[in-house]
C-alpha cells in the first residue's frame, strides 16, 4: 500500500525516471546488478535481509550506488548505521514530496543530506578510530584537516550553507567535502569488517 | 631340738628319750628364767612401757561413696563415672557421738590424682599457762597447742625429733599465780601423741632473768619407781590414764618427758603443776617460756571429702588407719574411672560434627543454588517484561507509525491535486499533524527502549531533537555538547522529564521568541547534567500569565526528577533556560 502511494508520488516529476520496485532486500540483491539504476530507496527494515544489510551487500558490488535509507522515525542510530554501511543519505517516509524529490537530486548530484547528530557520531566514529587502530590507518582513511573543520561545524548544528560562508569556500565544495567524508567512512567500516574477518 | 632327737633310732630310744625329756625341761626353764630376766631388764631400764603402739585392732572406717546422690553400691569392683557427673561425695568414718564402742580410729585419706598429699582431720593438744588470782579464780588461759605432726615426726618417740619453742608472756592485772598444763582438751575426738620435755620459765628483772620454774631431763618422782607419780604434777582429764611420765632415748642418759597419748575419741586427758607449786608471779611481769615438744595430732571422726568429678583418668581413693603415734596402719583403696561417656569423646564429636556438615555444606550450597536461579530468574523476567514492552510498544509504533505515514503521504500527494488552495493548505495540515503524531510515538518508544539507557543516547536524543524541531521552523542552531562518559545509566523518568522540559523549552523559543539562532549547550560535571536552551529572540515578560505557565511546566518537569531549572529573559535580549538534573551512577 505505501509502495503504492511511494512508486505514484515518485512517478510525478519529470526529471525522475521510476524503474521498478521490488519488495524485499533478496529480490534487491537479485535484481539490481541486472539492471542498476541511479538512486535506490530502501526502507530500513524489511522482511528477511535488514536494509543495512542489503546496502552493504549492493554497495560491495556497485560501489557507486546511491542509496537513500527510508525510516518511519528518524532513528539516528539506524541512520548512522546506514550510512556507514555505505548509504549516501536518509528520509523520513513521511516527509513532505518535495523533500522526496530534493534528496533524490541531491543524491544524485554528490550531496549527503546529513544532521548535525549525524555529524557529531561521524566525528566520534573517527575519533575513537584514530586513537585505536594508528599503525594500520592509511592515508585514504583519515580525514584531512578541512574535513574535520567541516565535520565539526557539521555537529555543531551549521547547515551547508553556513559552513560555505564561514569557510569561505562554495557550497559544492562543502558537499564534495561531505560525500568525501562519507566515502573514507565506508572504506573504513569495510576495512574494519576485513580486519575482523582475518583477525 | 627335741624332735631331731627323736628321729634316732630305735634301740637308744629309750635312753634318750629320757634325755629329750630332760632337755626339754631344761629349755623351758631357760626361757622362764630369760623372761624374767627380760622382764625385770625391762622394768629396770624402761618406764612405763614406750607406749605401745596402740590402735592396731582399730578398725578401718568404712567408706562410702556416692556420685551426684546415688551411692555407689559396690565398693569391690572398679568405680565408673561418666565425667558428666558433678559431685563425687565420700564418707570415711562415723560420728564419733554415734559411736557406742568408741572403737573408732585416727585416720587420714586422699584422692590420689586430685589431692598431692595425706589428708586429715587434725584436733590440737599441747601446752597451756593459765593465770590465776589469790583465791585461784583462772584471770587468763594462754595456749600453745599445736596440730598435725611436729617436722621431722617419725612415728616414734626418738628424742631428736624434739622441737625448741620459745614464747612471751606478760603476767595480766590481778594475777598473782600461774599453772603449766599439758592438755589434750581440745575437741575431744582429738587423737594423737603429744610429749612435752624441759620447760624452763624465766622472768626478767634487774637486767638479768630469774628461772621461776624448771623441768627438767629428770623428773622429780614421789617413789622411787619408774612407774611412779611425779611430785609436782598431776594427771586431769576425764581420761587421765591417757597421761603419761615417760623416759626418751637411752636407759640411762635419755630424758623424762611429760606425755600425753589420747587415744579415746571421747575424752582427753593432761598433765597439769599441783597448785602448792604454782609459781608466784607480779602483774605485769615479763616472762619467757622455753620447752621442746614433738607430736603427731589428729582427730578420730568423720571425714566428708566432697570432690567435684575431676577430668577423665584413674584416680585411687585411700584411706588409711592412723594410730597414736601417727604411723600408718590398715588401708584400703578404692579405684575410681572417670570416663568420658563416648558421646564426648573426640572421634565421635569429629565424626558427628563430619556428619553433619557434610549435608549442611549440601543443602547450604543447594539454597545458595537455588537463591540464585532464583534471582537470574528474576531478573530474566525483568528482562523479558521489558523487553515484550518494548516490543508491545514498537509494534504498536511501527503499525500506528506506517499507517500515519500513509495518511501523511496520501495528503501529500493530494496537496498537488487539490483543486484550491483552502484544500490544499488542509491537506497540508493533515500531513503535518501526522509527521508531529510519528515524532512523538518515536519519543514515546525511545523513552521505552531500555537499550536508550545510557548518559550519551540521552544526550544524542536531545541534540536531535533541537536539530530536527529547529531545522524544521527553518532557524539556525548551534550545539555545544562536550563528549559524555559512557557507561552512565540514566532512569526512564529522568529521560522522560528532561526530554520533555527541553521540548518545552524549545518549542517556546521556536514559536514565542522570533529569534534567528537557538543555541543548546551541554555539561556534565559532577553527576549533574546541564542543558541551557538559549535564543537571540525578543525575550518576554517573566510576570506575565503564559510566561508564569511555561515557567510553571518547566518547573515541574524539573523537580519531578529532583533538578533545579533557572529562567531569565530580558525584553530584546533574549531568553535563556537553564536545566541542571543529579544523574546518580
Amino acid at each position: 500500500m505505501l509502495r503504492a502511494e511511494l512508486t505514484s508520488l515518485l512517478q510525478r516529476p519529470e526529471d525522475l525516471q521510476f524503474l521498478y520496485a521490488v519488495n524485499s532486500a533478496e529480490e534487491a540483491l537479485a535484481r539490481v546488478p541486472l539492471a542498476p539504476p541511479d538512486v535506490i530507496l530502501m526502507d530500513i527494515r524489511l522482511p528477511g535481509m535488514s536494509g543495512i544489510e542489503c546496502v552493504a551487500e549492493l554497495k560491495k558490488k556497485l560501489p557507486n550506488l546511491e542509496i537513500i535509507m527510508l525510516t518511519i522515525y528518524q532513528d539516528e542510530d539506524s541512520i548512522f548505521r546506514a550510512l556507514n554501511a555505505g548509504a549516501s543519505g536518509y528520509l523520513i517516509k513521511s516527509s513532505d514530496p518535495e523533500m522526496l524529490y530534493g534528496a533524490i537530486r541531491n543524491v544524485h548530484s554528490g550531496g549527503a543530506p546529513f544532521s548535525s547528530l549525524i555529524a557529531r557520531k561521524i566525528v566520534t566514529y573517527f575519533h575513537s578510530a584514530e586513537s585505536k587502530e594508528d599503525r594500520l590507518q592509511r592515508n585514504e582513511h583519515k580525514l584531512s584537516p578541512r574535513e574535520k573543520e567541516v565535520l565539526t561545524l557539521m555537529a555543531e548544528g551549521y547547515r551547508y550553507k553556513e559552513i560555505a560562508k564561514t569557510l569561505g569556500v562554495s557550497l559544492e565544495t562543502v558537499r564534495s567535502h561531505v560525500k568525501h567524508i562519507c566515502g573514507k567512512m565506508h572504506v573504513r567500516s569495510r576495512a574494519q569488517a576485513l580486519s575482523k574477518f582475518y583477525s | 631340738m627335741a624332735s631331731i632327737l627323736f628321729s634316732w633310732h630305735n634301740p637308744q630310744r629309750k635312753y634318750l628319750r629320757n634325755i629329750s625329756l630332760l632337755m626339754r625341761r631344761c629349755l623351758f626353764f631357760i626361757q622362764i628364767f630369760y623372761m624374767g630376766v627380760a622382764r625385770l631388764l625391762a622394768t629396770s631400764t624402761l618406764s612405763i612401757p614406750s607406749p605401745e603402739r596402740t590402735g592396731y585392732d582399730r578398725p578401718l572406717p568404712t567408706t562410702t561413696i556416692s556420685v551426684d546422690g546415688q551411692d555407689v553400691k559396690d565398693l569391690n569392683k572398679e568405680i565408673r563415672i561418666s565425667a558428666v557427673a558433678k559431685i563425687i561425695a565420700i564418707q570415711t568414718g562415723e560420728f564419733v557421738w554415734k559411736m557406742q564402742d568408741p572403737q573408732a580410729a585416727r585416720f587420714r585419706y586422699m584422692l590420689d590424682g586430685v589431692d598431692h598429699e595425706w589428708r586429715q582431720s587434725s584436733g590440737d593438744m599441747g601446752l597451756a599457762i593459765f593465770f590465776y588470782d589469790k583465791n585461784y579464780n583462772v584471770i587468763k588461759q594462754q595456749y600453745f597447742t599445736v596440730t598435725n605432726n611436729s617436722p621431722h615426726w617419725n612415728g616414734t618417740l626418738d628424742p631428736k625429733n624434739l622441737l625448741h619453742r620459745t614464747e612471751n608472756l606478760v603476767v595480766p592485772p590481778g594475777a598473782e599465780k600461774l599453772s603449766v598444763i599439758v592438755t589434750s582438751a581440745g575437741a575431744p575426738d582429738t587423737f594423737g601423741v603429744y610429749v612435752l620435755q624441759g620447760l624452763t620459765l624465766q622472768r626478767y628483772e634487774n637486767g638479768g632473768s630469774a628461772t621461776i620454774l624448771q623441768l627438767g631431763s629428770s623428773i622429780q618422782r614421789t617413789g622411787n619407781q619408774l612407774d611412779s607419780d611425779p611430785v609436782q604434777w598431776m594427771r586431769d582429764g576425764n581420761h587421765p590414764s591417757m597421761a603419761h611420765l615417760v623416759h626418751l632415748g637411752d636407759p640411762h642418759f635419755g630424758t623424762d618427758a611429760l606425755c600425753i597419748m589420747d587415744d579415746d575419741p571421747l575424752a582427753h586427758a593432761a598433765w597439769h603443776l599441783i597448785d602448792k607449786y604454782y609459781p608466784k608471779v607480779e602483774p605485769g611481769e615479763l616472762l619467757t617460756v622455753d620447752w621442746n615438744e614433738m607430736y603427731s595430732v589428729g582427730l578420730c571422726n568423720i571425714a566428708q571429702p566432697v570432690y567435684s568429678v575431676p577430668n577423665p583418668g584413674t584416680y585411687y581413693y585411700r584411706v588409711q588407719t592412723v594410730d597414736v603415734m601417727g604411723n600408718p596402719d590398715k588401708s584400703a583403696e578404692f579405684k575410681i574411672v572417670v570416663y568420658n561417656p563416648y558421646w564426648m569423646s573426640l572421634w565421635f564429636w569429629s565424626s558427628c560434627a563430619l556428619a553433619f556438615s557434610i549435608p549442611l555444606f549440601f543443602t547450604a550450597r543447594h539454597l545458595i543454588r537455588m537463591r540464585f536461579h532464583q534471582q537470574l530468574l528474576k531478573v530474566e523476567q525483568e528482562h523479558m517484561v521489558e523487553c515484550e514492552r518494548l516490543r508491545i510498544a514498537r509494534d504498536l509504533h511501527d503499525d500506528l507509525g506506517a499507517r500515519l505515514t500513509h495518511i501523511s503521504l496520501v495528503s501529500s500527494s493530494w496537496k498537488k491535486r487539490a483543486s484550491s488552495e483552502d484544500v490544499g493548505e488542509t491537506f497540508n495540515k493533515i500531513s503535518e499533524m501526522t509527521r508531529d503524531l510519528i515524532s512523538s510515538l518515536y519519543e514515546t518508544v525511545w523513552t521505552v527502549d531500555p537499550s536508550n539507557d545510557q548518559l550519551q543516547s540521552l544526550v544524542e536524543h536531545i541534540i536531535q531533537m533541537t536539530d530536527a524541531m529547529c531545522g524544521a521552523a527553518s532557524i539556525r542552531c548551534r550545539i555545544q555538547a562536550p563528549p559524555m562518559p559512557s557507561d552512565h545509566p540514566v532512569g526512564g523518568s529522568i529521560r522522560h522529564n528532561l526530554t520533555l522540559a527541553v521540548k518545552e523549552a524549545l518549542h517556546n523559543a521556536i514559536k514565542h521568541s522570533g529569534g534567528s539562532e537557538i543555541t543548546a549547550e551541554f555539561d556534565w560535571k559532577a553527576s549533574e547534567l546541564t542543558v541551557v536552551i538559549s535564543d537571540n529572540g525578543k525575550g518576554f515578560d517573566v510576570k506575565s500569565a503564559p510566561a508564569q505557565k511555561f515557567l510553571n511546566n518547566i518547573y515541574r518537569r524539573i523537580s519531578a526528577i529532583s533538578g533545579s531549572s533557572q529562567i531569565t529573559s530580558e525584553i530584546e535580549r533574549g531568553t535563556r533556560v537553564s536545566i541542571t538534573i543529579p544523574i546518580p551512577n
